[in-house]
Parts: C-alpha cells; sequence; structure tokens
C-alpha cells in the first residue's frame, strides 16, 4: 500500500476555512492571519530558477496592482529556501526589470503545501504543482484553481476570478460565463413556485426566463 | 538555517521606519497609516519587532521599549 493511501491527503475545499500557517517569506515571518481584513491570492510554484515560474512571477507582479486595489495580496509558495527565493527575484529583477513586491513563502518542509494540496505527486513529483487558492477577508476559500507544470496560467482569468467573487459577496448575485466587470449579473434563481410566478414579471430585471434573469449593477 | 540569524528579518530602514510610526505610541490601523505598507507586514513586522524587544503591546498600543527608543 502506498504512503498516499495509507495517509490520505485532506484536501481543503471551497467554503472551507483556510488552513493556517506560520511561514518564513522573502519578506519576513507571515501568518495567515496577518491577512485578515483583506483577501489573499496563495499560489504555488514548483522551482526557483525555472522558466514557466519565471514568466509567471513577472505576469503576476504585473496584476499586483490592481489586485491590492481590490484589497487583495499575492503570497507564492515553493518548496525551495529563502535564500533561493531571495537569489530568484533579484534575477528577475535584474532580466526583466521588474522588482518582485508580494512575498514568496519558503515551504521547505512542504507543511503548507502539504495542507493545501499543492503537490501532485505524478504531474509534479515532490515540487508543488500550479495552485491557486482565492481567499476571502474572513479566511474562508473562495475558489481553487490547479494547473499543471507545463502550463502558465492567465493572469487576466485570475484578477476576473477575484472581481466576480468579489462582486458576489457585495452584490449577493452570480456571474455568467465570460462575465467581466461591468456585465450585467444573474440574479439568484426562484426558490419556490410563487417566487418563480413573480419573477417572470418583475420589472426590475432582465427575465430571459423564470429561472434565468441577469440585472445591471 | 544559514550560518547565523539575524535579531529580525526587517531592514534597518524598516527597522527605523516603525520605531519612528510608533514613538508616542499607536494601534496596528495608526502604524499601518503611518507607514503606508500592507496591514499584513505590518503585523508581520510589529511581532518581528515585540519579538527583539523594540516595542511592547500595552493595551492593544504599541510603545517602544528602552531598546526601541535607543535606537532612534
Amino acid at each position: 500500500m502506498s504512503e498516499e493511501q495509507q495517509n490520505p491527503i485532506s484536501l481543503p475545499r471551497i467554503g472551507d476555512k483556510a488552513p493556517n500557517f506560520e511561514v518564513n517569506t522573502t519578506q519576513g515571518p507571515v501568518k495567515l492571519e496577518d491577512y485578515k481584513g483583506s483577501w489573499l491570492v496563495l499560489f504555488s510554484h514548483p522551482a526557483d530558477f525555472t522558466p514557466v515560474c519565471t514568466t509567471e512571477f513577472v505576469a503576476f507582479q504585473e496584476i499586483y496592482p490592481e489586485l491590492r486595489e481590490l484589497n487583495t495580496e499575492l503570497l507564492g509558495l515553493s518548496v525551495d529556501s529563502v535564500q533561493s527565493h531571495i537569489a530568484w527575484v533579484r534575477n528577475i529583477e535584474e532580466n526583466f526589470n521588474t522588482k518582485i513586491e508580494f512575498p514568496v513563502i519558503a515551504d521547505l518542509s512542504k507543511e503548507v503545501a502539504t495542507k493545501y494540496g499543492m503537490i501532485h505527486p505524478n504531474d509534479s513529483g515532490t515540487e508543488a504543482s500550479r495552485a491557486v487558492f482565492v481567499i476571502d477577508d474572513q479566511q474562508v476559500i473562495k475558489s481553487i484553481i490547479y494547473y499543471p507544470l507545463t502550463t502558465g496560467r492567465n493572469m487576466a482569468e485570475i484578477v476576473r476570478l477575484v472581481k466576480a467573487l468579489q462582486t458576489t459577496v457585495k452584490h449577493q448575485v452570480s456571474t455568467p460565463a465570460n462575465w467581466t466587470e461591468g456585465d450585467d449579473v444573474l440574479v439568484p434563481p426562484p426558490a419556490s413556485q410563487q417566487q418563480a410566478e413573480e419573477r417572470a414579471n418583475d420589472d426590475s430585471v432582465e427575465v430571459i426566463d423564470w429561472y434565468l434573469a441577469k440585472k445591471k449593477l | 538555517m544559514p550560518c547565523g540569524k539575524n535579531e529580525t528579518t526587517l531592514a534597518p530602514s524598516q527597522i527605523e521606519l516603525f520605531l519612528t510610526a510608533i514613538e508616542n505610541s499607536g494601534n496596528v490601523d495608526q502604524i499601518r497609516e503611518k507607514v503606508n505598507l500592507p496591514v499584513f507586514k505590518v503585523r508581520s513586522a510589529l511581532r518581528e519587532l515585540e519579538g527583539a524587544g523594540y516595542i511592547e503591546e500595552v493595551n492593544e498600543e504599541y510603545v517602544l521599549t528602552d531598546k526601541g527608543m535607543a535606537s532612534l
């Protein structure tokens, strides 16, 4: 029996309280609770000084100011050391003229990567895969994305996702496929026959059918 | 751990920034406003400065210790 079969890894899921951590980063020791009150995009990458990860770090830095305007912090993670991270972010600054302003966790013990289910042995061996956890200001996991080693993430989608999640929380609405900021949103479907009848005649929303109605914010 | 350990991970300029911001005491929000840094960074830095004996927390406000005052 494999180790994983003997000790199945419990992955956090959407809606769960984000697992706590206390870690060393490129910007000093950090606890998850330090982020209370702001949203957090916690992402892992396989290794420092690797090609896809380097392009991702430049791209993450590019969206960091926009995320900060959304009260959202960025926090990277890999199973490399702080010294490796420092050397890598300095190398990125030299090669790409991009200063990495967000902290990067040195998860040498793999404690956080394991807690968050970031290691997918059949794809990434002992390294972390490309995971993204969006955690809200109450430290609840709102969304999870996984990419394999070979595929760099889409930063526009991460920003779009944060905006969509925050819109849902703020206005109690859903967002349709390909929604972007400013588009119409979806109102919750009726939960009873009576609600459905009234929804069908509700002039305050654009009713496509009783179960599908849009509105502007 | 490499060969040796610093008192904190804060750069000297960061220590000075925080100690100056705290000079007349303040809570996390007041300090954050003065140093203009993300809240996670402020909480982390205050924890480090407290651990290194530069500041102490009294009634949810941070004040400089003798070591903190001597460092300014």
